[in-house]
């Protein structure tokens, strides 16, 4: 759920890039680090808990500028991927307005893939929210492997594990070299705002 | 409304393409080009070192295992599975009977193992860093495997290895620890975290002045455990206190665990160097004392709390003593300690003994508590010190030219209990029996026999040896000394006298006050006794 203050007129959306380990979650929000400007984007933070045990995760938090004089904020996430992490994940998952999925091309992992995305639904469904609703895209990551001789999935070998009675947006990456990475951003910012806009904005303050 | 609407989407469009323009995404695309030829510049100049880097007769047995655990560890690292593993683990089990002569890839092996045990039974707490330390650690197990591989895989490499791993193995913390588990719960194997000596020598010679202050250090997280426990147990059995029960019990598991780390690595790794003083503090323990340093001051942070609560609240000053008791005293270690990793043993120094003196015996107490006494700096031994604190306020005028201290005038409220206050057989004594307690105040050994009185000094030691207690009044703050092997002692041969003997520091001699001797059968009395209450 977005963080709204009325009276700072700031609004806080929260995009989570989910996904399997190793599938390149890290690498575009490391991606987008480098080549935003400092002045739109804040530190890109490790976040530790109070507790014995140490919780981390990566957040990059933007700024979008001001929209009809509300400044919008946007805060990236990730959660780690791998099976044994599956209760900080969830932790990551709460409260988040948006997400990328981002799935590997390698063939061993077609079922992570699978796995990882019907962990996501059941994650989301934990907080009361639902796939449908939510504003979620599709990043095939690691497309340069494709030319590579590793077993790799086509993207409509992957659009039919992931995408096919959602009919989510899709985008082909190579997070390592910046491709896809800033279309992906783009197309979930623009959901994401608006999603938050149309819930929580526009019908009040706008 | 549609209007507004859709007005506004595209506000929002136009804003988020603006901040994600493509001629940064160009600019950035350019840099990676940059970035992957440097890349395949700095691979090729690696391929042709290897190429010439002259091949010495390895056991060709080892480096195969070597390379198959290293496949297995990344494989671990891509996906962390019960599999994986297990894949690991055998082909550790392996390793450690290729290993079993030398020290460090054993103790390598048995963190590794200790990690992967974790990994398997509790994956939830296992850190995120743990697969990495893996990959990390098997890299220089692979070293080994090398020609000349001791001089290759330094003590340096090796430590920062091992600490690694330790971070990656998590602390335990109790209840919380209770976790899924991908296989049935085995222990994992109990090893001693102790910081490898440098060279891998048996033990590191260190500072007298420093080992005796670490293990004057031992002793005090041993009163801490004593003074935590009663109240541990106590929140246990209560409804309600179940939050201040994890409070108090990862406190005391953390002090249990330092001081089992610290005790072996004192007892095993470290010795007081023989010839006395002029050595350096070992980088592997100053990197240690650090970290301990850092998890007292944790442990503080984790008190805190509870004593604010229970200082707060009235009627539950019972328990805000021993919480303020443990934080003071976790604080006043934290800052020994950290006065120990700058260097500042040195100060407890003294000069070597000119050459042809005899040696005297050593100093039978291993720490002191030194304050001004009758304007004299005086010692005693911290063993034998039942309370130290100062006069309460209401107190002052009724202790005027008394002879005895009645305990019941340590309270700083008339609700505060005494039984927490006091180590030794002292806190063993019922409340009430304290509370009609009174123990004499001792004269200062100095020439003149005046009766010491609150005026004269504002803090108060509380002395026991065997059943005798005593008080003085001391003018200073006692502070804490570690005892050093090259400080001289001198038995006094005074009888029924408080002192003890005399410490010589090469410049200054100081008496040590003790009960000992007025506590014997043939000493005068100077029992506590049982005043009547008015």
């Amino acid at each position: 759920m977005a963080f709204i203050d009325l009276i700072k007129k700031e609004v806080h959306c929260k995009i989570v890039y989910y996904g399997p380990g190793r599938s390149g979650k890290t690498t575009n929000l490391l991606t987008i680090y480098s080549a935003m400007d400092t002045a739109v984007r804040g530190k890109m933070l490790t976040i530790e808990t109070k507790g014995d045990r140490t919780l981390f995760f990566d957040f990059l938090p933007l700024n979008l500028g001001k929209i009809r004089g509300f400044n919008i904020r946007i805060q990236l996430y990730t959660v780690p991927g791998q099976v044994m992490y599956a209760a900080t994940r969830r932790l990551v998952l709460k409260g988040a307005d948006g997400v990328v999925f981002v799935a590997d091309p390698l063939v061993i992992r077609r079922e992570k893939n699978i796995e990882s995305f019907a962990c996501l639904k059941r994650n989301l469904n934990f907080y009361n929210l639902q796939l449908e609703e939510t504003p979620i895209i599709l990043q095939y990551n690691k497309q340069d492997l494709l030319s590579s001789p590793t077993p790799t999935l086509t993207i409509a070998q992957m659009e039919e594990d992931l995408n096919q009675h959602l009919k989510l947006k899709s985008f082909a990456a190579v997070s390592t070299k910046g491709i896809g990475v800033f279309e992906s951003l783009k197309e979930i910012s623009k959901q994401t705002v608006r999603h938050v806009a149309t819930r929580h904005l526009l019908t009040d303050h706008f | 409304m549609a209007g507004i609407e859709e007005e506004f989407t595209g506000e929002i469009d136009k804003a988020i393409d603006r901040l994600f323009n493509p001629k940064r995404i160009q600019l950035l695309q350019d840099q990676n080009k940059a970035d992957e030829l440097l890349d395949y510049e700095q691979a090729n100049a690696e391929f042709n070192n290897e190429i010439n880097e002259p091949k010495g007769p390895a056991s060709s047995q080892s480096v195969t295992l070597f390379q198959l655990l290293d496949e297995a560890v990344l494989t671990l690292e891509w996906e962390v599975t019960l599999a994986n593993i297990n894949k690991v683990q055998e082909l550790l089990g392996i390793f450690r009977n290729e290993f079993q002569s030398g020290k460090e890839p054993k103790l390598l092996v048995d963190l590794m193992e200790q990690l992967l045990s974790v990994m398997a039974n509790a994956p939830e707490r296992a850190h995120f860093s743990g697969p990495a330390a893996l990959l990390q650690a098997s890299k220089i197990l692979g070293d080994f495997c090398k020609p000349g591989a001791s001089e290759k895989a330094s003590a340096h490499v090796l430590n920062a290895a091992m600490q690694q791993l330790r971070n990656a193995i998590p602390q335990p913390v109790g209840k919380t620890a209770a976790k899924p588990s991908l296989q049935p719960a085995a222990s994992p194997p109990k090893m001693p975290l102790t910081p490898l000596p440098v060279g891998g020598n048996p033990a590191v010679d260190i500072a007298g002045g420093l080992y005796s202050a670490l293990q004057y250090h031992m002793t005090v997280l041993n009163q801490l455990t004593a003074i935590i426990l009663p109240v541990e147990k106590l929140f246990k059995k209560t409804a309600g206190y179940e939050k201040f029960y994890t409070i108090l019990n990862t406190v005391r598991q953390q002090i249990d665990k330092q001081q089992y780390f610290y005790g072996n690595a004192l007892e095993n790794d470290y010795r007081c160097a023989a010839d006395g003083l002029n050595r350096p503090l070992p980088e592997t323990l100053r990197y240690s004392l650090h970290s301990h340093v850092s998890i007292l001051e944790q442990c503080v942070k984790r008190v805190m709390p509870a004593e604010k609560t229970f200082g707060n609240a009235s009627g539950m000053e019972k328990l805000y003593v021993p919480h303020r008791r443990i934080r003071e005293q976790l604080e006043k270690q934290s800052k020994l300690l950290s006065r120990l990793c700058n260097g500042q043993f040195r100060s407890l120094r003294t000069a070597p003994p000119p050459p042809g003196k005899a040696k005297k015996s050593p100093c039978p107490f291993k720490s002191l508590l030194t304050a001004e006494w009758g304007g004299r700096t005086v010692a005693f031994a911290a063993e034998h010190v039942a309370y130290e604190g100062s006069v309460v306020w209401w107190a002052r005028r009724k202790l005027s030219r008394q002879e005895h201290l009645p305990l019941r005038y340590l309270k700083t409220w008339p609700w505060t209990k005494l039984k927490g206050q006091f180590s030794g057989k002292l806190s063993e004594q019922r409340e009430k029996m304290l509370n009609k307690l009174a123990v004499p105040i001792l004269n200062h050994p100095g020439p003149f026999k005046v009766l010491d009185q609150p005026e004269n000094g504002n803090n108060i030691l509380v002395l026991q040896y065997n059943d005798t207690q005593a008080a003085v009044f001391l003018e200073s703050e006692p502070e804490s000394v570690s005892v050093s092997e090259q400080w001289e002692w001198e038995p006094s041969t005074e009888k029924n006298s408080i002192v003890a003997g005399h410490l010589n520091l090469g410049d200054k001699l100081v008496p040590v006050a003790t009960l000992e001797k007025i506590a014997s059968p043939a000493a005068p009395p100077h029992r506590a006794e049982q005043l009547p209450r008015k």
